[in-house]
């Protein structure tokens, strides 16, 4: 594939996952900090949320499948979840865990299962839509060219 | 970056390689701030757990020039992490966190940080963050020239000259500007564990500093025009000016009271509360019993009211009221509270009792008391919630007994502000207003109908009753009353660990004394229980009130 094309749907993907909420301004950021030094930089980043969320997913499910649900450690969990995916930017990751510390406060069990829920179709789907971008840019990387930037989302 | 810091010179200009802790236990955040951080040209440590953080810091004292840390740690509280490294350490502590709660914000500023973020941050939020180191090293350096240049002994520190340095060496000067409210008080001590000689505001020095008030005017003065007049060679501006905010706090505090206890009772406490001059003021507007001279015009004292209800029902109160009344001016607000003199029934026929046991509701009382006599304004740290029963109170007498409340309150604190670690030298004052009202109560019986209760000794310890003993006992001498009062309502405090927290300063007392030029013949008493006062209290302030013995002042210095 030409570089130009690959460029292009590079952006055209990406405002879409703007556009549709998956990604807001920080992931922009992230995408600025990465340069000679560190081209591999959103990658890395990105692989550290993916290992950070699948094992705060996991301590979730456990911990709102107890007999005596802890929500304080519930609350904990979620608080660092939306912590991380604030950071990354992931936007309707950080906003379901907003309502899910809601529920928390609550002690609403129901409630929060479903958030559980919620959250981890989020997780799911943004970590699709990243993987696949990140594959777009790597194609960039081997074809030679550079990766364009998305400035209206900084 | 050697670890001289910033200044020996580098490759690049500053903030270039400013030495950054970063503390998080989410790896996702730190990885993304440490390369913020380095796009910035600081030089990035990162850690993910609070305990290696102040390991690290230990281990290179000098190695770091600012610290950016999470609120939510898993094995230590980041507030927890803030307190060690922004006191023993002195160095700037930068929070973070997801949760931008205002409650949770004013937490981290309270414990001493420099600043909050909330997350995600942003790579320009991280460019500045210099400014803090600057500003750090800005004050110590104030602080140490400063110190140098007075007399006292504050501290051990001598004069340094790499304050420069980036070094964590600065450790003076760190205590008294950081933090806010904690360490407010200790303005001119040092609130934190460092040991320095703290000023004594003691009632010399405070009546000095009354006086030059009074001479240039409340509303023009400034510490530095205060500090001239004053003439205190081993005296600082610093001092003077953290005095006069105190002051300053002290009299908004009670015009708040005021105007609190306007609404509650039917006092009019905008008449009373004044900033007005001398004369009965506020006293007789307000009242619709001419009897009820007693102005409320301390507003701030209608906490002292209360609890000096308390005192004042055991008291018999009859003279109280008015020598309450009086104090009360002396009490007021302005200093220039009216003479108490002028009012001399100050019917306060609060019900003691009830006002007594309201008082004693009050867990907290956060009141800074500024006396009109020359008292320096202190901080109460209780709520002062015009507890007693206004309506009780107010049926009878217009005017609370503003000293009496200053007793009572801080007999509230004994039984509520236990968290309050401020020694209550208002309180002190505020009783020998009250000490003077009672002096001068005349007989308003009447007015007094209301003192159901003895004195709430159950409220107080015993000392209370003592105290209430003394007030009897005192009753048909005034002047005596006003020592006793004060060497009992010391005594109060003393064993109730008034916590207080406001540098009232007991000597000031004698501002209070000054209510009335009231000749109190017990001062020796007074004295005599002042040492006690202070001791049991925490002072955290810079007054410590070591002798209560506040002579006789002329009132003319505090009431004006």
């Amino acid at each position: 594939m030409e570089v130009d094309q690959l460029q292009r749907s590079f952006l055209e993907y990406s405002r879409l996952l703007f556009h549709e909420g998956f990604l807001d301004g920080q992931f922009s950021q992230l995408q600025l900090l990465q340069d000679e030094s560190n081209p591999d930089f959103v990658f890395e980043v990105v692989s550290l949320f993916f290992e950070d969320s699948e094992r705060l997913l996991n301590d979730l499910t456990i911990a709102l499948d107890q007999q005596n649900v802890d929500f304080k450690k519930i609350d904990a969990h979620v608080h660092q979840l939306k912590g991380s995916s604030s950071s990354i930017g992931a936007q309707r990751v950080k906003n379901v865990c907003i309502a899910f510390r809601n529920f928390c406060d609550e002690q609403n069990v129901e409630g929060c299962l479903r958030c559980l829920q919620q959250v981890k179709q989020e997780y799911l789907l943004v970590k699709t839509k990243l993987e696949a971008q990140l594959r777009l840019e790597q194609q960039i990387v081997a074809a030679g060219g550079a990766i364009p930037m998305l400035n209206e989302f900084c | 970056m050697g670890s001289s810091g910033f200044s020996s010179p580098r490759s690049g200009s500053f903030p270039e390689g400013l030495r950054v802790l970063v503390v998080d236990d989410d790896l996702t955040c730190l990885k993304i701030l440490e390369k913020m951080l380095k796009k910035c040209n600081y030089k990035v440590t990162t850690c993910n757990l609070t305990r290696e953080a102040l390991d690290l810091l230990q281990e290179r004292k000098d190695g770091f020039d600012i610290v950016i840390c999470d609120v939510n740690m898993p094995d230590m509280d980041g507030f927890k992490l803030l307190e060690h490294v922004g006191i023993k350490m002195d160095l700037p502590v930068i929070m973070m966190s997801v949760d931008g709660e205002t409650s949770r914000v004013m937490k981290g500023i309270q414990h001493g940080a420099c600043d909050y973020l909330l997350k995600p941050i942003r790579i320009k939020e991280l460019q500045n963050i210099w400014q803090h180191v600057v500003r750090k090293r800005m004050h110590e350096a104030r602080d140490i020239e400063s110190q140098d240049e007075n007399q006292m002994t504050r501290n051990g520190k001598e004069p340094s000259d790499d304050r420069c340095s980036f070094s964590g060496d600065i450790v003076s000067g760190k205590k008294r500007k950081t933090v806010e409210n904690k360490h407010r008080h200790g303005e001119h001590g040092d609130p934190s564990s460092e040991k320095k000689a703290r000023l004594l505001w003691n009632v010399e020095l405070h009546q000095k500093f009354m006086k030059a008030v009074h001479q240039i005017g409340l509303y023009k003065v400034g510490p530095k025009k205060i500090l001239e007049l004053m003439g205190v060679p081993s005296l600082t501006r610093e001092n003077v000016a953290s005095h006069l905010q105190k002051y300053r706090l002290y009299l908004s505090r009670l015009q708040k009271e005021n105007e609190l206890k306007a609404a509650s009772g039917g006092l009019k406490l905008s008449d009373i509360y004044s900033k007005e001059p001398a004369g009965n003021v506020c006293l007789q507007s307000s009242m619709s019993q001419n009897s009820l001279t007693v102005q409320r015009s301390v507003h701030g004292h209608d906490i002292m009211n209360h609890n000096h209800d308390a005192k004042i029902c055991n008291a018999n109160v009859k003279g109280i009221l008015s020598v309450a009344a009086e104090a009360k001016t002396a009490l007021s607000t302005d200093m220039t509270g009216p003479a108490l003199s002028s009012n001399p029934r100050i019917s306060s026929s609060h019900s003691f009792g009830p006002l007594h046991s309201e008082v004693r509701s009050a867990p907290k009382i956060d009141t800074q008391y500024s006396w009109s006599g020359g008292v320096p304004s202190f901080q109460f740290k209780q709520e002062i919630r015009p507890h007693f029963q206004s309506e009780q109170l107010f049926d009878h007498l217009p005017l609370p007994m503003p000293q009496l409340q200053a007793d009572c309150v801080s007999h509230n604190s004994t039984c509520s502000s236990k968290e309050t670690d401020k020694p209550i030298e208002p309180n002190i004052n505020l009783y020998y207003a009250q000490n003077r009202s009672h002096v001068k109560v005349e007989n308003t019986a009447a007015l007094f109908s209301v003192q159901p209760e003895p004195f709430p000794c159950s409220v107080w310890s015993t000392t209370n009753q003592g105290l209430e003993q003394n007030l009897y006992d005192n009753v048909e001498c005034p002047e005596k009353n006003l020592i006793a009062g004060m060497g009992s309502s010391l005594r109060l405090w003393d064993e109730e660990c008034i916590s207080y927290q406001g540098d009232f300063s007991p000597l000031d007392a004698g501002g209070l004394v000054h209510i009335e030029s009231v000749d109190c013949s017990n001062q020796g008493g007074l004295i005599a229980d002042a040492p006690n006062f202070h001791n049991s209290v925490n002072f955290e302030c810079d007054y410590h009130s070591d002798q209560m013995g506040y002579p006789v002042i002329d009132q003319g210095l505090f009431i004006t």
